[in-house]
């Protein structure tokens, strides 16, 4: 059967790689080195395939037709769909097996996802996996949520559909091991009056409540409360979906910095201490 | 409408992979292939970041067409001269 052997969430942000040296140093450092030590638990975790929960910018669908959330079914994906995030194009490896199979359990298991043999991946996976996959060498099945066009899928749904991913994993009878990474805010305000600006109150009580198992606490937030922290604070959903799928159990934060030069609360946590653990 | 049409012919413009014949943002295609009138494509031509977010172009689709197409320093300084007008 398979395993999940790593859980980890980190923020995205084009300008991590788009233009890292617009950052104060320090705090570039600190986030890079949280991204490496991502990295070096992955590498441990030696898993032969990342899911890796993301959200839609307009780079695959529009507003006439927006998924709640879709599933990367192709055997590769195109990406960056940016070419000035200064990484360069590939194909990635997908993974149809695995993407298959998470759309039919999860079709079973009373989700209703949509699919695609066809994802154009863009900075909130390709940033990521910049220094999380380097050389593209471990396959992957990208899902994409709507974290940006209301109306949204609820947080709870959201929390609901990484336990939903944890079940689909858990019963996938090929003995593969497989890493989950959520990507996306925490705070911060995109394409609209406040870019820049970063609400670093949000962020801390954010990571707090995952730190301490609560993240039951963020659930009841609605999508007008969480705007205090942004439009872009929406992407916690991917947070979220990665909390769900290890049982609301306490995460590991690794770094946190509010950049305002990157225009987003740049966070890392991982949870693959319980995972080692069980 | 209009909203509509301008988001598509951007979206368009974005996401023109593999495509045989990519819209262009240029005023004969904009006004042929979407409708647009002059303001929107006043605004796309010149990237005219304030103007399309006053058009009701979504903030992510927004973003995504300014990082492509307009200089940093244009963009972050027209969305804070947006701020301040309220």
């Amino acid at each position: 059967m398979a395993e999940l052997v790593a859980a980890v969430a980190a923020s995205h942000a084009p300008l991590i790689t788009g233009s890292p040296e617009s950052a104060e140093p320090a705090q570039k450092d600190r986030v890079y080195a949280g991204m490496a030590a991502l990295r070096a638990e992955l590498e441990e975790a030696r898993p032969d395939a990342l899911i890796v929960c993301s959200n839609e910018h307009f780079a695959n669908f529009f507003l006439d037709n927006f998924p709640p959330y879709c599933i990367g079914v192709g055997d590769r994906h195109l990406g960056p769909a940016e070419d000035w995030l200064r990484i360069e194009r590939g194909p990635l490896l997908g993974h149809p097996e695995l993407g298959r199979w998470l759309v039919e359990r999860l079709l079973a298991d009373d989700f209703d996802p949509a699919f695609s043999a066809d994802l154009c991946l863009d900075h909130g996976v390709m940033t990521v996996l910049h220094f999380l996959n380097p050389g593209w060498r471990v396959p992957v099945v990208p899902i994409v949520q709507n974290c940006g066009v209301a109306p949204m899928p609820t947080l709870g749904r959201c929390y609901r559909l990484g336990a939903g991913l944890r079940r689909a994993v858990d019963a996938w009878p090929v003995p593969q091991r497989v890493a989950l990474i959520g990507t996306g805010g925490l705070s911060h305000w995109v394409g609209m009056p406040g870019m820049g600006r970063i609400n670093a109150d949000f962020d801390r009580w954010f990571l707090d409540r995952l730190s301490t198992g609560r993240a039951d606490d963020v659930l009841s937030l609605t999508d007008a409360k969480l705007e205090e922290a942004g439009n872009g604070a929406h992407e916690i959903r991917s947070w979220l979906t990665v909390a769900g799928a290890v049982g609301g159990k306490p995460a590991r934060v690794l770094v946190y910095e509010p950049v305002s030069a990157w225009v987003t609360g740049m966070g890392v946590v991982t949870y693959s201490d319980h995972l080692r653990r069980e | 409408m209009k909203a509509y049409a301008l988001q598509k012919a951007i979206y368009d413009h974005l996401n023109a992979r593999g495509r045989p014949d990519p819209p262009a943002i240029e005023p004969g295609t904009l006004r042929r292939r979407y409708g647009l009138g002059n303001a929107e494509i006043r605004a796309l031509c010149e990237g005219d970041v304030a103007t399309l977010y006053r058009l009701g172009v979504h903030p992510v689709l927004l973003n995504a067409y300014a990082r492509a197409r307009v200089p940093h320093d244009r963009y972050r300084a027209a969305l804070a001269e947006l701020e301040q007008l309220g």
